[in-house]
């Protein structure tokens, strides 16, 4: 066995990975915070008003972040949940069940926040326009995979019942993505572009960027979360889990960690 | 100072906005928090059930 499979066996096994997530969650958060506070001024203070929209514009350091994360949220289920049904892996069947709650959480905020700006804008709440629609749908998608895992008893059986799920709506990815392009819709195309130029000001652009940093690495620390929590579910009847359980008993009544 | 929370009109709209923002994100760490400890308090349970079956307490 060569260094590379060696370490990627060790990453794999449940206590090695719960160690390792239990020391990188607290500077996702963290880091996440300090990034997301400094883009949150930006957004609101430094950033100049837009002079179309005034500030209502505002809305998009947090509706846009959200965006992104509600569908790179989902990419990273899919690519987990492929590896499990294919590989067998336990890890990536945890991982990929983990990040089903944040992407929900980010694609709703998306939605919400989308409705908050449209209100003023386009003048509605809501518009069964092809982005809107497809975004819903994929809050859906995220429902039915979180709703199918808790449906089936056995853990294993039900994480690979809702990753196959999670695999199927992987088409709507694309159809989120290029349906401002494809269709005629009210929702307006991309400003910020990865190749070439974008179409925003910088002063607009860097709090966007640091909260697209900010709400990534928000993302990872929720996932490492919940995959400490569901490796510990998996693996509840072996020894490295109730060494952690009875070792966290110890400080009786002062609740750390 | 004023103008700065009155957001040119649009107060309700984008501070609504960013509230949703920061209470979703935070009631998502919390729960992925409450889930582990509830996971490693059944655990424990467990643990001690199963040493109360065989009659020594830890």
């Amino acid at each position: 066995m060569n260094t590379l499979t060696y370490w990627f066996h060790k990453l794999g096994s449940p206590p090695t990975f719960y160690r390792i997530a239990t020391a990188l969650q607290p500077w996702c958060y963290g880091v996440a915070l300090v990034l997301g506070l400094i883009g949150l001024y930006g957004g609101l203070v430094v950033a100049p008003k837009d002079y179309q929209q005034g500030d209502a514009y505002r809305i998009i350091f947090v509706h846009v972040p959200c965006a992104w994360m509600g569908l790179f949220a989902y990419l990273f289920m899919a690519v987990n949940a492929f590896i499990a049904l294919v590989w067998r892996i336990k890890l990536n069947e945890v991982l990929a069940m983990a990040s089903a709650p944040v992407g929900a959480a980010f694609t709703f905020v998306t939605l919400v926040t989308g409705s908050l700006w449209g209100k003023p804008m386009w003048g509605t709440w809501w518009t069964w326009d092809a982005r809107l629609t497809s975004e819903l749908f994929l809050l859906f998608l995220y429902f039915g995979v979180i709703g199918l895992y808790n449906a089936i008893e056995d853990r294993r059986q039900a994480a690979r019942a809702a990753s196959f799920l999670a695999l199927i709506g992987v088409v709507n990815l694309p159809i989120v993505h290029f349906s401002v392009n494809w269709w005629n819709t009210l929702h307006q195309g991309s400003t910020v572009r990865l190749f070439g130029p974008s179409r925003i000001d910088a002063s607009m652009l860097w709090p966007l960027l640091l909260l697209a940093i900010a709400t990534h690495l928000w993302f990872f620390g929720s996932v490492l979360a919940r995959a400490r929590g569901g490796l510990i579910e998996l693996d509840a009847g072996k020894d490295w889990v109730r060494t952690l359980a009875l070792a966290q008993s110890k400080p009786t009544a002062s609740g750390v960690t | 100072m004023h103008s700065f929370f009155a957001m040119g009109g649009y107060a309700a709209y984008v501070w609504v906005s960013y509230a949703v923002f920061i209470v979703v994100l935070a009631i998502d760490a919390w729960a992925a928090r409450a889930q582990r400890l509830r996971q490693l308090a059944q655990v424990r349970g467990r643990a001690r059930r199963s040493a109360a079956r065989s009659g020594s307490t830890p």
